[in-house]
């Protein structure tokens, strides 16, 4: 008999921590979904070194790694399908480090979702991204999967609350991403990281953004005559402004179901209801329910519930979340089907999915995210063993999938690719577009170790490069091309003849880099492509300014809660470059807003990069990696971002402040409270007419009773420490910009720094000393144009970093590159072609 | 004691209702928080889940019946039942699991002094109330004697035994003459049978006095049937089904024919085995319809009070207490509110919450006897837990919860009183109530 072939593991594990035992390893031959493979092996780390440990074991030996959560996933992703080892985190869970005050919390990853949320909202925060599996599902699953939930309506998915990673590489090299501060000046492989489903790296700690919980929460059910009417709602709700938490959908069939196991009274009668939820101060919720009350009964509510009490309030969610179980009750198996469509297309979408499911002769019921576009139609499954039945299934899901793609859709908002979706993915994807998947892949995981065989077709199509289809520019000649496809074709073209390239959009940025042998400019490629308002989402091609498109939605009502200190800044400059003005903190980083991106790439070819929905898991996600990427990777040619309705109110306190250490203190408190906040800002030296040595600045938006009610907050605040403060009509977004404008027409350029939270005010005194700046406080960014070099070494040693805005590289160059380095590095080199593309403008060391 | 062959009918997990009962697990995982030994090992065998993929292994016969790892992971269930709430597919664990320990405990060799201990217990002692009060005045005279102390120091007696011993609360001599109905005070609102249950009546007496004079205070006569017999908890527990039978076959005769409202027992274990009667007797003929209507006259004392508490008590209790669920009574029997709310009806007192009130204590039957490891760790939480609340005194709704609480506190706080919610009410009604000598 030969030893087990993972006994060499086994001498070199603390005892306990691997299981090998057959029949025990049946119990990790499946995960929620209904693919299967029994692993040879469960492996059960308690530390990243651990894992380090594994993997390099793993990478000797060519095992197959499985990372694995709590085995919730819907789609295969913990399967271990070709055998392997299965690495499980349910012991490696704990909490590492909590700032309450700075909003950040770092854990391992088998922290369990809810019991995080329990433990910060003891602290009045809140963690948004609520999947329903939360109460079982870990936070690495989470992130792998990158998993949204019902309020991710309003608070988005997993990927906007994760600001760092570490992670164990497929060479077994621990690798830091990101960090508790926030924008390193790095490439987003946080972002990519987030939905990966463990193919490219495991993830041993993750740090999290929190939110201020807010006081006041209020629910109500609508019931509609048809789903069309259901539907038109939601959209009426979206274009009045109103921003609920909770846009969530059932049809009749669902409901009856429901209610026969639940008794919770459901509106049955009914073709299709509405679950609606809004937050915020308590003066505020009872009136956005009552004008959402309004908006629901002009667009044909046939009844409305509005909870009264917590009580009631359980028993709305409490019919939403048995759907599941219900319809579980009717058949030992379902299909839960995940799919997205743009809203707008929800109402025929489902009349589509219903006209299949007949034709195959299938049950199926829905409950769904309906603000967010992403429905679950839940096919049942009566005889698990009927191959011919599971046949038309599967049939029935794969004509749902490609009807959402053919609208613009995704093959899947939230459950993930894995085993399951892998074949639809040419469905959704060109070869190009599978290809630069494939090559983010290939960079992380050279010997397919991690998760093999998951995300994408067992046969890839084959990409047929295109041969160079115009003439090189000559050297020194702007290019400005009108479309993409003309773009990538003048990329590639260039490149080939070996020439550098400066890419160029307002030149706010780029005019300070050295020059190259041909510059492309954008300026051909201005407007706006697509505006879909009841999608939520509008699609500007990279050289508009911001100001035009802000100009142009103002109009209507909407905005990008996006500003640029330069006027003349375009958007795929603001988007490369990825500077946040102190909005970030209310309304999301560009990172955040940046919904799928067109991009001409060095080889020619012209992919898209996410789609024009919030929902979107199926492969990478690669629009965050030309967030801040600073042309590196490709030139943006167009971007749709999700749109925001315009603030009714917005106001600002002024506060003279005589000393810095009074000004932080202060600061930093109302920083903490804040809910409507869309500036906290603490300027050394003269803003806004104030002559005081220090001037605070609060602003606070959105809708008037939370402005109000939030400004009294800080009023009370600000009375115990005896300050005064007044309103001006300037915003702090406005005060940010004209700062920076400022500095950087008088001293040439500023710096951005950006440091953890907690040790944000030791850094800004340890600084003051030598330069003026301006602190972002809710961000924890600081602007100076001074002298940094003494404090260089204390910012990096907290996990911070220091960045001009307008020059390129400034970090020492490492002479030990670190993991996250080199991966900047090749990657930089596969797609920017030897740092021909925008050379010298990636603000890391590049070695 | 019996042999293999008496000892079950037909295997249970052969049948097709228990493989459909297999089948209603769709293995989504939303169980695995809510079960006490997840957390503990941290593996997907010692979860609802990983447990049920080995059941299915076992029924589809890819795991041999006799594989000793399926033991392990079945013994290391506390039948808690937590695990019910939280599924969404509403899997029946309680009859998985009943199936998976009946035909473990058919494989199983146990060693002589386990074999013993049980024999003992669950044959010779828990069916005959007088044996079992017999050996509670040893056990009295044990403690009263010093050699409880002697014992404990020397540390003499096997595992098994030690862990038993390790439950034995402080006792208290006690003796009821129940044998004429109790009348009912004040108004007349009607009539009540009582199960005083083995283990409580010989060892927590005092608990029983005080159902028997609340349900009198409200204005029930209550009575005592003198053939009721141990409910079968235990026996089902250790997988004897058969022993199990004939244990309700005779307190269905013994109920049955009495004119009662209601069959009240106040301890969450037998009240949960009480109300499924009809399902441990569905096979047999002439037993399953009034195995049905018995069970459908069981109420929880607490679930009836609550129901029915025409006279609460006026006198003020004015006590910090916390509640610690009996996991029978929550999850299998899915009364939660009702002990809060019979509390809370209490002039003065205060409940304080528990954290983790879901979490089994680690008693579960005969889990802290076979499983001590275990069990200890989820009673070091509990008392942790407990003591975190501040409360003076705890409350509690089920004998086994009652010895291990006591158990857990030994060390930490000895003197906190450990009571069942009617004492708790027997107490705040008897502060207004003339003194009178029970
Ligand atoms: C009843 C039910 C409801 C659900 N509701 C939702 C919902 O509302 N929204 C939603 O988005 N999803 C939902 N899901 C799907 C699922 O719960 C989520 O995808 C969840 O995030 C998975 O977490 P997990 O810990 O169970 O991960 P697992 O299933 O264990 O793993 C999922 C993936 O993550 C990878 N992974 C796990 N840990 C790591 C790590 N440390 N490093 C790298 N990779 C890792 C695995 O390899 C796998 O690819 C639901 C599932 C169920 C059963
Ligand atoms: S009965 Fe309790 S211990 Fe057993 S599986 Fe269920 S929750 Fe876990
Ligand atoms: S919650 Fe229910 S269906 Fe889900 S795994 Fe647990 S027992 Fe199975």
């Amino acid at each position: 008999m030969t030893a087990h072939p993972l006994s060499t593991l086994q001498a070199t594990l603390p005892a306990g921590h691997l299981i090998t035992n057959r029949v025990q390893l049946r119990t990790y031959a499946a995960d929620a979904g209904l693919d299967r493979g029994v692993p040879d092996g469960v492996a059960f780390p308690q530390t990243t070194d651990e894992v380090a440990q594994i993997v390099r074991w793993a990478l000797a030996n060519n095992v197959p790694l499985i990372a694995r959560g709590a085995g919730t996933g819907l789609s295969g992703g913990a399967v271990a399908e070709r055998g392997g080892l299965v690495v499980q985190f349910s012991r490696m869970n704990a909490v590492l480090e909590f700032d309450a005050e700075g909003r950040r919390l770092h854990v391992q990853p088998g922290a369990v979702n809810q019991t995080i949320d329990a433990l910060v909202k003891q602290q009045g925060l809140y963690y948004p991204p609520d999947p329903s599996s939360g109460r079982v599902a870990t936070i690495g699953g989470n992130i792998a999967e990158n998993s949204g939930g019902p309020h991710c309506f309003k608070y988005g998915v997993t990927t906007n609350y994760v600001t760092g990673l570490t992670a164990v590489l497929a060479d077994g090299q621990v690798a830091r991403f990101g960090g508790a501060a926030l924008d390193y000046p790095e490439y987003d492989f946080v972002g990519l990281l987030n939905g990966s489903e463990g193919t490219l790296a495991v993830i041993t700690e993750a740090c999290l953004r929190l939110v201020g919980n807010p006081p006041a929460v209020k629910t109500l059910m609508a019931a509609f005559d048809s789903i069309e009417r259901a539907g038109q709602a939601v959209s009426a709700i979206i274009a009045s402004g109103l921003v609920p938490t909770t846009l969530e959908m059932m049809d009749q069939r669902i409901m009856r179901i429901i209610e026969d196991y639940t008794h919770g009274g459901l509106p049955v009668h009914a073709a299709a209801a509405l679950i609606v939820e809004a937050d915020g101060y308590p003066e505020s919720v009872a009136t956005q329910i009552d004008e959402m009350a309004v908006v629901l009964r002009q667009h044909g509510a046939v009844e409305l519930r509005i909870a009264q009490s917590d009580a009631e309030r359980d028993l709305i969610w409490y019919g939403r979340k048995s759907a599941v179980g219900a319809m579980s009750r009717l058949a030992p198996a379902y299909y839960l089907v995940d799919v997205t469509v743009p809203r707008s297309q929800l109402a025929a979408t489902l009349a589509q999915v219903n006209q299949i499911c007949e034709a195959h002769d299938l049950r199926v019921g829905y409950v769904f995210h309906a603000g967010d576009g992403n429905l679950h139609p839940l096919i049942l499954i009566e005889r698990p063993s009927d191959h011919e039945l599971l046949a038309r299934v599967h049939a029935a899901g794969k004509a749902i999938v490609e009807l959402c793609v053919a609208v613009d859709g995704s093959i899947t908002g939230e459950h993930g690719v894995g085993i399951e979706k892998r074949a639809y993915m040419p469905l959704m994807y060109t070869p190009a577009e599978l290809q630069a998947m494939q090559a983010i892949k290939h960079l992380f995981d050279p010997h397919e170790l991690l998760n093999p065989g998951k995300i994408f077709p067992e046969k890839t199509p084959q990409l047929q490069l295109a041969v160079p289809r115009v003439p090189a520019p000559t050297v020194g000649e702007t290019v400005q091309p009108a479309s993409p496809t003309e773009a990538a074709a003048i990329l590639q073209a260039a490149l080939a003849e070996g020439y550098t390239i400066r890419l160029r959009g307002g030149g706010t940025k780029s005019a300070h880099l050295p020059p190259a042998d041909v510059t492309i400019s954008t300026a051909g490629m201005t407007g706006i492509s697509a505006y879909a308002r009841e999608d939520l989402y509008v699609t500007v091609n990279a050289g508009t300014t911001l100001a035009a498109l802000q100009a142009g939605l103002a109009a209507d009502g909407w905005w990008v809660p996006l500003a640029s200190p330069w006027p003349e800044a375009t958007i795929g400059g603001i988007v490369a470059s990825n500077l946040n003005a102190p909005l970030r903190s209310r309304y999301g980083a560009i990172r955040d807003l940046v919904l799928a991106t067109t991009v001409a790439l060095a080889n020619g070819e012209v992919i898209r990069a996410g789609r024009p929905v919030v929902k979107n898991v199926a492969g990478y996600d690669m629009p965050k990696l030309f967030v801040g990427s600073h042309g590196t990777l490709g030139l943006l040619c167009d971007v749709t971002l999700k749109l925001a309705p315009l603030p009714r109110v917005q106001k600002t306190l002024v506060v003279p402040i005589a000393t810095l250490a009074a000004g932080l203190q202060v600061g930093r408190k109302l920083a903490a409270q804040r809910i409507v906040a869309s500036a906290v800002l603490l300027c050394d030296g003269h803003v806004v007419g104030e002559a005081a040595p220090y001037t605070l600045l609060y602003t606070a938006e959105g809708l008037d009773e939370d402005v109000t009610a939030e400004l009294n907050l800080v009023a009370a605040l600000l009375q115990r420490h005896r300050l005064m403060a007044r309103h001006v009509d300037t915003p702090g977004t406005v005060v940010w910009a004209g700062w920076l404008q400022a500095q950087v027409a008088s001293r040439g350029e500023v710096l951005r720094i950006g440091v953890p939270p907690a040790q944000c005010a030791a850094l800004v005194e340890a600084l003051a000393t030598q330069a003026q700046c301006m602190i972002d406080l809710c961000n924890s960014l600081v602007y100076t144009a001074g002298d940094v070099r003494a404090v260089m070494e204390s910012i990096a040693a907290v996990g911070g970093y220091a960045v001009p805005l307008l020059a390129g590289r400034t970090r020492p160059v490492d002479t030990h590159p670190t993991p996250t380095a080199e991966l900047t590095t090749r990657l930089a080199q596969r797609w920017g072609t030897n740092k021909q593309l925008n050379p010298a403008s990636l603000p890391v060391a590049i070695a | 004691m019996s042999s293999a062959a008496t000892m079950i009918d037909i295997p249970l997990m052969t049948t097709a209702e228990y493989q459909a009962k297999l089948e209603q697990c769709i293995h989504c995982g939303m169980c695995l928080e809510a079960c006490p030994t997840y957390p503990v090992f941290g593996t997907e065998m010692d979860s609802p889940r990983g447990r049920i993929a080995l059941m299915r292994g076992v029924a589809e016969g890819e795991i041999p019946a006799d594989d000793p790892t399926f033991k392990t992971h079945i013994d290391r269930c506390l039948g808690c039942l937590a695990c019910e709430p939280a599924c969404p597919s509403g899997v029946d664990y309680r009859v998985l699991i009943e199936g998976a320990r009946q035909t473990v405990e058919q494989h199983r060799t146990p060693g002589p002094i386990e074999r013993l201990v049980r024999w003992i217990g669950l044959r010779q002692l828990m069916p005959h109330l007088g044996r079992l009060r017999l050996m509670a005045a040893l056990m009295l005279l044990y403690q009263w004697s010093g050699a409880q102390f002697v014992v404990r120091r020397l540390g003499v007696l096997p595992p098994t035994l030690a862990a038993m011993e390790a439950i034995l609360p402080p006792l208290t001599p006690h003796r009821r003459d129940d044998r004429k109905p109790f009348p009912a005070r004040g108004q007349r609102r009607g009539r009540v049978a009582f199960l005083r249950g083995c283990i409580q009546e010989a060892f927590l007496g005092q608990a029983n006095d005080a159902t028997i004079r609340v349900l009198q205070r409200n204005g029930y006569e209550v009575l005592v049937p003198q053939l009721q017999t141990c409910c079968g908890a235990a026996q089902i527990h250790a997988g004897d089904e058969h022993a199990a039978k004939a244990l309700a076959r005779a307190n269905i005769d013994a109920f049955l024919a009495l004119d009662v409202d209601a069959v009240i027992c106040n301890a969450g274990g037998c009240g949960m085995v009480l109300k499924d009667y009809g399902h441990l007797l569905h096979d047999d003929a002439n037993y399953r319809a009034r195995a049905h209507m018995f069970s459908s006259t069981v109420q929880d004392v607490t679930e009836f009070l609550a129901a029915h508490l025409h006279t609460p008590p006026t006198g003020s209790l004015p006590l910090r207490v916390t509640y610690v669920d009996s996991c029978h009574l929550r999850n299998g029997q899915r009364v939660v509110n009702q002990p809060r709310a019979l509390l809370r009806a209490i002039p003065g007192l205060e409940l304080i919450e528990l954290a983790h009130a879901d979490r089994c204590c680690g008693s579960a039957g005969t889990y802290n006897i076979t499983q001590p490891s275990t069990a200890n760790t989820l009673l070091a939480d509990k008392t942790a837990d407990i003591l975190a609340t501040g409360a003076d005194a705890v409350a509690v709704t089920n004998t086994g919860c009652h010895l291990q609480v006591i158990a857990g506190l030994r060390q930490a706080k000895p003197n906190l009183p450990v009571l069942h919610i009617v004492e708790l009410l027997d107490r705040a009604y008897a502060t207004t109530e003339p003194k009178v000598r029970r």
